[in-house]
């Protein structure tokens, strides 16, 4: 399986945004202006995620969506706010590959099987918003603002049990720093991680996604460094070639 | 973190028992109008102390705001606080420039561009919050080691202690003392290391609304303090409820002769760069180590970045609420409404989730070790400062506010 740079569009509807320790609306630039962007440059995956929809609770804004990703041909991960089976179909129907949850799992870990049961367990993504506490993990919510007493590890063995696909672990720590993604966290999960393991959180140098690859993370997803052109795709891409980490080409 | 109070204070006495059944006119108190108006653009009411609406129905503080995007020349503005700077910035290594600071994401900015920006040599003041937050005590350090010199100024604890019960009950708002805090004791530190400039962070009254005569306010002295920080209860009150002179020793105001012969000048910084609190939050954690609250949103609101440094603050915000009916998701929303980083809808809805969220088990627990009323008497200040015009009571015998925003 080749290691995936995936593209993290944190929207605040219409807004791109992007906060530090997923606080934050600072505006980062046009949504499908980069999207675009990067699904030119060689994206693998791009990721959608509806900042505020859980915090609001409001419905994720399916016409935004359905524009920003009309001409794009990469598979797209759509998540912020998703609730319900109606919530999936919704997205699904409109051109999503995948479909991102966290706060709603978290809240009643069974939806995860159902929605595995409806569109397959492999468009299944579970988010995990990871803060260290007491020399541990623990899941929060609500784009960081609620906190669960969740050991993360704990949660992904829960989770996996009712059937997920692939795992984005979002170090709330490390979010929008650009000093690197959180390796012990990584470290922490990997070993019971059954599914891909995506690493997102902190990217700031080309060394950081190599790290991350010898921590255990199947795939990157990054916000900041690409929004604010630090690194560029081909770049990374260049790299990990190196490091014979194969990339798709 | 709040463990180390180990004595346990002197229950309340008589005096404060018998102003715990006096009825307060809040009304009165504060000149509140008696019919509740919002703001068309924000969300906070006309239930705010001294804020105006014009008659489109928009708040002094909107206005005040649309004014800072529109009319004010930043340019000349900032041209301004170059020219103080110069005036003040001293080249013998002493401190030219005193920022009361917090170690929150507000001040800390302040200090820092004061420094790197404008070459000055600041000296940041903290006055100790009742009860650090490991996230506030973090911040608090995190300053000093982003470059910057401070003094950390801690009051006896079983004076503050008990001025804080009293502040609750006799006042409806428990951050009276660690307000004297702000206004006065800059003034004597600043007089101490003969620092001539203290440059404070936001004019309140403007930015939030307040008294609109002092938006174009470059500063306050002695005399406005009190007027807008004390809630006209000046520091002599304390003396009738037993509080000496050594006890009241580091709140007090300077004496005449010790601002005689120190010349202060005191400046809000929101005066001359136009005030963006989100956009200071980046600022800090990017240039200073700041780090939000660790345990996701603050009580009350939904936001993680502002005002973390004190287990007690949800009990000031939660007063307010009681007696102005407006509580810390307004607060937040307001402000990021007029930021445009949220709109009024996305406000309306944040304040309806969070604004009446009263503070939870742990810091009830802490507020009443830490002020020594019991659990009657704190439920007795609630109730003794509860609007009786914007609150009603339901069958469960729960509270409920009649109007919110919409």
């Amino acid at each position: 399986m080749t290691f995936r740079i995936i593209g993290r569009l944190d929207v605040k509807p219409p807004n791109l945004v992007k906060g530090i320790q997923l606080e934050g609306f600072r505006v980062a630039g046009d949504a499908k202006n980069l999207a675009n962007r990067y699904y030119d440059l060689g994206i693998d995956e791009l990721s959608y995620q509806d900042v505020v929809a859980s915090l609001y609770d409001r419905s994720p804004d399916f016409s935004l969506i359905q524009e920003i990703f009309t001409g794009i041909y990469i598979p797209v991960t759509v998540g912020g706010g998703i609730r319900t089976l109606n919530d999936v179909d919704n997205v699904m129907s409109i051109g999503a590959d995948k479909i991102c949850l966290n706060s709603a799992a978290l809240e009643r870990p069974s939806l995860l099987s159902e929605i595995s049961g409806s569109i397959g367990q492999q468009a299944v993504v579970l988010a995990i918003e990871a803060k260290r506490k007491n020399g541990s993990w623990v899941a929060m919510t609500h784009t960081g603002r609620e906190t669960t007493e969740w050991d993360v590890a704990e949660w992904v063995e829960c989770a996996q049990s009712y059937g997920v696909g692939e795992i984005v672990l979002t170090s709330v720590d490390n979010d929008g720093s650009q000093k690197g993604f959180d390796l012990d966290l990584i470290n922490y999960v990997s070993p019971g991680c059954e599914v891909p393991l995506i690493a997102h959180g902190g990217a700031g140098s080309l060394q950081d996604i190599a790290d991350a690859a010898s921590a255990g993370a199947d795939a990157v997803m990054m916000a900041s460094v690409l929004h604010y052109s630090k690194l560029s795709i081909s770049e990374i891409k260049l790299f990990l070639g190196g490091l014979k980490i194969e990339t798709r080409i | 973190m709040f463990d180390f109070i180990s004595e346990e204070l002197s229950p309340p006495t008589d005096q404060e028992i018998d102003a715990l059944g006096l009825t307060r006119n809040i009304d009165e108190m504060y000149g509140l109008p008696k019919s509740i108006k919002y703001c068309k653009i924000c969300v906070i009411s006309n239930q705010r102390p001294r804020i105006t609406f014009n008659k489109e129905g928009i708040c002094s503080a909107c206005l005040y705001w649309e004014k800072k995007e529109n009319s004010i020349s930043w340019i000349d503005r900032e041209a301004e606080l170059r020219d103080l700077c110069d005036r003040f910035r001293k080249s013998d290594g002493s401190f030219d420039v005193l920022v009361p600071s917090s170690g929150g994401k507000d001040s800390v900015y302040v200090a820092h561009q004061l420094k790197t920006k404008y070459g000055m040599h600041p000296l940041t003041m903290t006055w100790s919050p009742n009860i650090y937050t490991e996230i506030g005590l973090y911040n608090f350090f995190a300053q000093v080691h982003a470059g910057l010199d401070n003094i950390l100024l801690s009051p006896n604890a079983l004076v503050h202690r008990r001025m804080c019960r009293i502040a609750t009950i006799v006042m409806g708002d428990p951050f009276q003392p660690f307000i004297y805090g702000q206004s006065y004791v800059p003034l004597r530190i600043a007089a101490s290391y003969g620092i001539g400039l203290i440059m404070d962070g936001e004019n309140g009254e403007a930015e939030y609304g307040g008294d609109a005569a002092s938006e174009n306010s470059k500063g306050f002295d002695t005399e406005d303090a009190e007027k807008y920080w004390l809630s006209d209860f000046p520091i002599e009150f304390w003396s009738e409820y037993g509080f000496t002179s050594k006890d009241l020793e580091l709140y007090r105001p300077p004496t005449v002769k010790e601002m005689s012969s120190s010349r202060i000048e005191r400046h809000f910084y929101s005066y001359y760069v136009n005030w963006r609190p989100q956009k200071h939050y980046y600022y800090a954690a990017e240039n200073t180590g700041f780090r939000p609250n660790p345990d996701g949103r603050s009580q009350g609101t939904y936001s993680k970045y502002a005002s973390l440094d004190d287990e007690l603050d949800p009990y000031h915000y939660y007063f307010a609420l009681l007696k102005f009916g407006l509580g810390r998701a307004t607060s937040d929303a307001a402000h990021e409404i007029r930021e445009g980083l949220i709109s009024r809808e996305d406000g309306v809805a944040l304040v309806s989730r969070f604004d009446a969220e009263p503070p939870n088990e742990r810091t009830r627990a802490i507020f009443l070790r830490y002020t020594g009323l019991d659990e009657d008497q704190l439920e007795e200040s609630m109730a003794l400062w509860r609007n009786p015009r914007l609150w009603v009571s339901k069958q469960d015998g729960s509270f409920q506010l009649k109007t919110t925003v919409s």
